[in-house]
């Protein structure tokens, strides 16, 4: 798994801006893309891309150059994206643009990728929780632990939402046909 | 490894959005210039004060129109009169106001340094 530098860390949490930008332009991808496959909005999922960045940035003094940051700012990009679909939830506050890009076909996030698999689209179906812990586990390439760190949830848990999360795959994959 | 595992391994992924990038920068460069901005803010209305106090204490009161007058009157360029405009500079403009003038500038001097090595500088 590539990483970055530890001095590029040091200069990011001294507030050197060309060191965060490194540090934007290597993480801002994984982090959009995240994101949109639990919001299901692209503008939603840019804005709390952006966010999740900008909280990086104010708590700089918080990186620690001996772990791994992509856990940190995955951490950080997991907790705005669920306290934004919580403030949307509790507003109410679901445009008819949105709901109606949220609806659409999934393959209308990923035009540039081609084909969308029948995983990728199950992976819609599933429960939410199981589904923010199979992205963090395959996507992301994080181990149980990071993922348990992340989450503030016990190993197990973890180990047990992939298990179920990948057997309701299996059920809606049935479904589509596949074995 | 199951075929699920690999598909789950291969998920399709988007570039990112035109723009995101540079509004982060945007919005950080805002965050760290904004302590400067205050100060300069401070600065400025400090000015203000100030210039609306000289005006009201001293040149409303002591008759500006009848002082600018009597300067016409005996302006002539010469040495003795630089000398005399440079020893009575303070007399006519107070020392805070000067120090708060020179500060203001210095202030956006700086800004101007911080935006332009900041904000512009890698957008």
């Amino acid at each position: 798994m590539e990483t970055i530098d530890k001095d590029i860390l040091i200069r990011a949490r001294a507030g050197d801006l060309e060191a965060f930008e490194y540090i934007l332009s290597f993480y801002e991808k994984v982090i959009y893309n995240y994101c949109l496959r639990i919001l299901k909005n692209s503008q939603n999922a840019k804005d709390v891309a952006q966010e999740t960045f900008i909280k990086v940035y104010t708590h700089r003094k918080d990186i620690d150059p001996t772990k791994n940051i992509k856990t940190w700012i995955f951490t950080i990009a997991t907790n705005t994206t669920y306290d934004f679909l919580r403030s949307k939830k509790r507003k109410n506050e679901i445009s008819l643009d949105e709901e109606n890009e949220t609806i659409s076909s999934f393959e209308a996030y990923y035009p540039q990728a081609g084909v969308v698999s029948d995983v990728e689209k199950a992976m819609e179906q599933i429960n939410p929780e199981y589904k923010k812990v199979l992205l963090l586990f395959y996507q992301q390439g994080f181990q149980y632990q990071e993922i348990a760190d992340m989450l503030e949830m016990p190993i197990n848990t973890v180990k047990t939402h992939i298990s179920r999360g990948k057997e309701q795959l299996k059920e809606i994959l049935k479904e589509y046909g596949q074995n | 490894m199951d075929k699920i595992d690999e598909q789950l391994n291969n998920f399709s992924t988007v570039e990112v959005p035109a723009g995101m990038h540079q509004s982060v920068m945007r919005r950080i460069n805002y965050q760290k210039i904004r302590p400067v901005l205050f100060v300069s803010f401070i600065l400025l209305a400090l000015n203000f004060l100030i210039i609306a106090w000289r005006i009201n204490a001293k040149l409303i009161d002591a008759e500006f129109i009848d002082m600018a007058q009597d300067f016409l009157d005996v302006f002539s360029f010469n040495f003795s009169y630089l000398s005399t405009m440079w020893g009575s500079f303070f007399e006519i403009i107070s020392p805070m106001f000067f120090l708060s003038a020179v500060l203001s500038l210095v202030g956006a001097i700086y800004i101007g340094k911080e935006i332009t090595f900041h904000q512009f500088r890698k957008i």
